[in-house]
């Protein structure tokens, strides 16, 4: 059976002064990849945002994503894992997040989708709205670069049907 | 949302899954509306264990989160709550159980199309009816078909056999069809004392239905 291993994790803090209403917001990344996909002898694997927004959204997304622990399909460091480990470990990273620990690359407010219900909503939040293909997939990017009030907006009315991985992108952080 | 109780009641199919996943449950969520009892399937159909911890991680245990769904007027953690559903599914109970103590029962609704499924062949090992015409002159009764040829009829869970009838009859369908005629269900339904049904709640989706008295309070 092909499940998806995570390897690593990364927290992004965003700081409260950053943001208008005063919560920090976080930016969980993992490094994944499928059981199954190889480059070279090495099993293929990328870095991704798992989770982003308040402490509560980011734990709501873990727990959706968690669902996919019970049935071995998601396994952090190739291992069988109960969705109560997998939320126990986030509350910990977001609470390391929140002592300052040291961070590595970057992240980008940048949502990745084909909907135009979903495209219009961010341009009403001030987002740029750029066309880029995403494998062979021609998809809609909606930019808020300059305009972090209107991308956590966007994320706290979107994060219980969007995935981390359409709502913000990381680059720049060490493979494994 | 104010969840009261839980609880879990085991299929009681003829034969277990082939990949040792154990047995199917229905998870049945009790919640307190204005002072009454409601109850709500988890899965649209019954399910293996870890496939129903999953549906309760990827719906219910995110409310909880910021005090969306309560457990008894109380808020709780998302970890707390899957214990408690685990638990609940350690303590599984019979549909007759359900029935004589909770007054609660499960309907499954077998729906498909009688014309186009007609000779079809045998599909499963366990299939004992040797293919849908075997199982359209067993339930001959029970199968009216519309101008169209669909049908549909209910199944108590109680019933002999009900589970697999219900699934082999509705894996005969057309996946293709997408017609809600076509749509196998499940529902849950609270009796009253008598054993009459007072309400109906069809699926996974189906909120706005009838209410009662607090028959779990």
């Amino acid at each position: 059976m092909s499940y998806e291993i995570i390897y690593q994790y990364n927290v992004h803090r965003v700081a409260e002064s950053q943001v208008k209403d005063g919560m920090p917001r976080y930016v969980l990344s993992i490094e994944a990849g499928s059981n199954n996909c190889y480059a070279g002898n090495k099993r293929a694997r990328s870095w991704q945002v798992m989770a982003v927004g308040t402490q509560d959204e980011v734990l709501r997304q873990t727990v959706r994503l968690a669902s996919s622990c019970e049935g071995g399909m998601l396994k952090p460091g190739g291992k069988d894992c109960t969705p109560e480990a997998l939320i126990g470990k986030v509350r910990r990273l977001l609470k390391e997040a929140d002592k300052g620990g040291a961070e590595s690359g970057w992240w980008a407010p940048a949502v990745r989708t084909t909907s135009e219900e979903v495209t219009a909503r961010a341009r009403e939040l001030g987002a740029s709205i750029v066309e880029e293909q995403f494998y062979g997939q021609t998809m809609t990017s909606a930019l808020f670069q300059d305009n972090l009030d209107g991308y956590f907006q966007f994320v706290s009315e979107s994060h219980r049907t969007m995935y981390g991985h359409q709502l913000g992108k990381v680059y720049g952080l060490r493979a494994s | 949302m104010n969840e009261i109780g839980r609880l879990v009641i085991v299929v009681p199919e003829d034969k277990e899954s082939f990949a040792g996943l154990g047995r199917k449950f229905v998870a049945v969520a009790l919640e307190s509306r204005d002072g009454v009892v409601h109850a709500e399937s988890v899965t649209r159909y019954p399910e293996y264990a870890y496939s129903l911890i999953g549906r309760v991680c990827d719906s219910r245990a995110t409310e909880t989160i910021g005090g969306g769904l309560l457990v008894g007027g109380k808020t709780v953690t998302p970890e707390g709550y899957l214990k408690a559903w685990r638990a609940a599914i350690a303590q599984a109970v019979t549909p007759e159980e359900a029935a004589a103590t909770h007054r609660l029962a499960v309907k499954l609704i077998v729906r498909g199309n009688a014309a186009k499924q007609k000779g079809m062949p045998i599909q499963w090992t366990y299939d004992t009816k040797g293919g849908f015409d075997g199982w359209a002159a067993e339930l001959a009764d029970r199968i009216n078909p519309d101008k169209d040829g669909y049908f549909e009829f209910e199944l108590d869970l109680r019933d002999p056999g009900a589970y697999l009838t219900w699934d082999i009859v509705c894996g005969y369908r057309n996946s293709r069809d997408n017609d809600p005629r076509n749509e196998r269900g499940m529902r849950i339904e609270l009796l009253r004392d008598n054993g009459a049904a007072v309400e109906r709640v069809e699926g996974a989706e189906a909120h706005e239905e009838p209410v009662q008295a607090a028959l779990f309070a």
